[in-house]
């Protein structure tokens, strides 16, 4: 072997451990053969070099060669291999896809502990999040694959608690005995069409002032729910509106049907 | 901003294009520089270094060494060197002398379509 300089020794043994790590991952290649290639040609390219070889010498050589990676071809990569390769050198973005789908993983099989579930899935949340942020405006392709079943499950209990949840704490209070029986004692309405009138009325309410909340800030709906809801705009939150107030004329029908004022 | 931007994307586009095509050339080089001669791992490197834009990193050329001589399109014999450490020399097999007549069929059709098509414009 040709006699290398301090520094250029350091700068091989480097680049052959980059190899030898990724040969690790290899199910067929055989490191010492691949270990050999590389020595032997940089031996055969430095002959005649003065010696010591210099770092800058070296550096130009390996620099030929190429990045150590290539030594270990796709195909020679076991799968597991190929993921962990994947994971270390993508870029953030794609790296924070993985994590985030492990994340989510692992909070669907600790189901069985509730408060350790939130706390995985609210990680993948914040993971894909954080992927989606970095990406901007690229296309995320086959990322959203592993980013998307993460926002799904956050951004579709989000969606359910704001437009149907204040319907459910209606129907709760509603149906409350006592508050039924001081609301009813005036009125001979039965129990089951005075809950479902009160979840009505409370969800009209609360769907009219959704609607004009969003209506002056969309970023109200379209942000919590992105990219889901990257298009909402206006005229869906006076959509929103709209039907809010149509549902309390409807509820205002129905309860002057069943009073018998019309 | 916008032409820098679709530049940029063009780039990317010829260097995805030009990685495939060089893959498959490599293999179909490397063959012929070995056919009926042997070599050794970097007389091949240096032999392809000649050709403009086909070898990217020199490094990619002992993989595919390795598995042509996996498949058997390659044989290998170790001998000493006066100049340092035994030699691994290649030679194309009966079998690689057969695909690599199909390689090069093909090539030849490929190539002959391709200046064809060019000619058209």
């Amino acid at each position: 072997m040709v006699e290398l300089s301090e520094n250029a020794r350091k700068g091989l043994d480097d680049y052959l451990r980059q190899v030898r790590s990724y040969l690790r991952w290899s199910k067929s290649l055989d490191p010492s053969e691949v270990e050999q290639n590389i020595t032997e040609h940089i031996e055969r390219e430095l002959e005649g070099a003065p010696e010591p070889v210099s770092s800058s010498a070296l550096d130009g050589v390996l620099a030929r060669l190429g990045s150590p990676r290539q030594w270990v071809p796709p195909e020679a990569l076991s799968w597991w291999g190929k993921l962990i390769l994947k994971l270390r050198t993508d870029s953030e973005d794609g790296r924070l896809a993985y994590i985030s789908f492990a994340l989510l993983l692992v909070g669907f099989l600790v189901f069985l502990f509730p408060p350790l579930m939130l706390v995985f899935i609210a990680a993948s949340f914040i993971t894909a999040r954080a992927a989606l942020a970095a990406a901007g405006s690229e296309d995320l392709g086959a990322q959203k694959w592993l980013l998307y079943p993460a926002l799904l499950v956050v951004s579709a209990v989000f969606a359910l608690t704001l437009f149907a949840g204040p319907a459910l704490l209606g129907g709760a209070m509603g149906s409350e005995e006592r508050r039924i029986q001081w609301i009813r004692r005036d009125s001979n309405m039965g129990v089951t069409a005075f809950v479902t009138s009160a979840m009505a009325l409370v969800t009209s309410l609360w769907w009219m002032l959704l609607g004009l909340l969003a209506c002056k800030w969309p970023g109200l709906i379209r942000h919590p729910l992105r990219p889901f809801a990257d298009g909402f705009n206006r005229r869906h939150a006076l959509a929103i509106s709209g039907t809010g107030l149509l549902l309390l004329v409807l509820l205002a029908v129905f309860i002057a049907i069943y009073m018998n004022i019309l | 901003m916008q032409c820098i931007i679709v530049a940029r994307m063009d780039d990317r586009f010829f260097d995805n294009w030009s990685t495939q095509l060089r893959k498959g050339m490599l293999e179909l080089c490397i063959l012929n520089a070995i056919d009926g001669t042997r070599l050794y791992g970097y007389d091949i490197v240096r032999r392809l270094r000649e050709i403009d834009a086909l070898v990217v990193g020199e490094g990619t050329v002992y993989p595919i060494l390795s598995r042509l001589r996996r498949e058997g399109f390659l044989e290998t014999t170790i001998e000493e060197s006066a100049e340092g450490p035994a030699r691994k020399y290649y030679t194309v097999s009966e079998k690689g002398r057969n695909i690599l007549a199909r390689m090069n069929d093909c090539w030849t059709k490929m190539k002959t379509g391709t200046d064809k098509l060019k000619r058209k414009e």
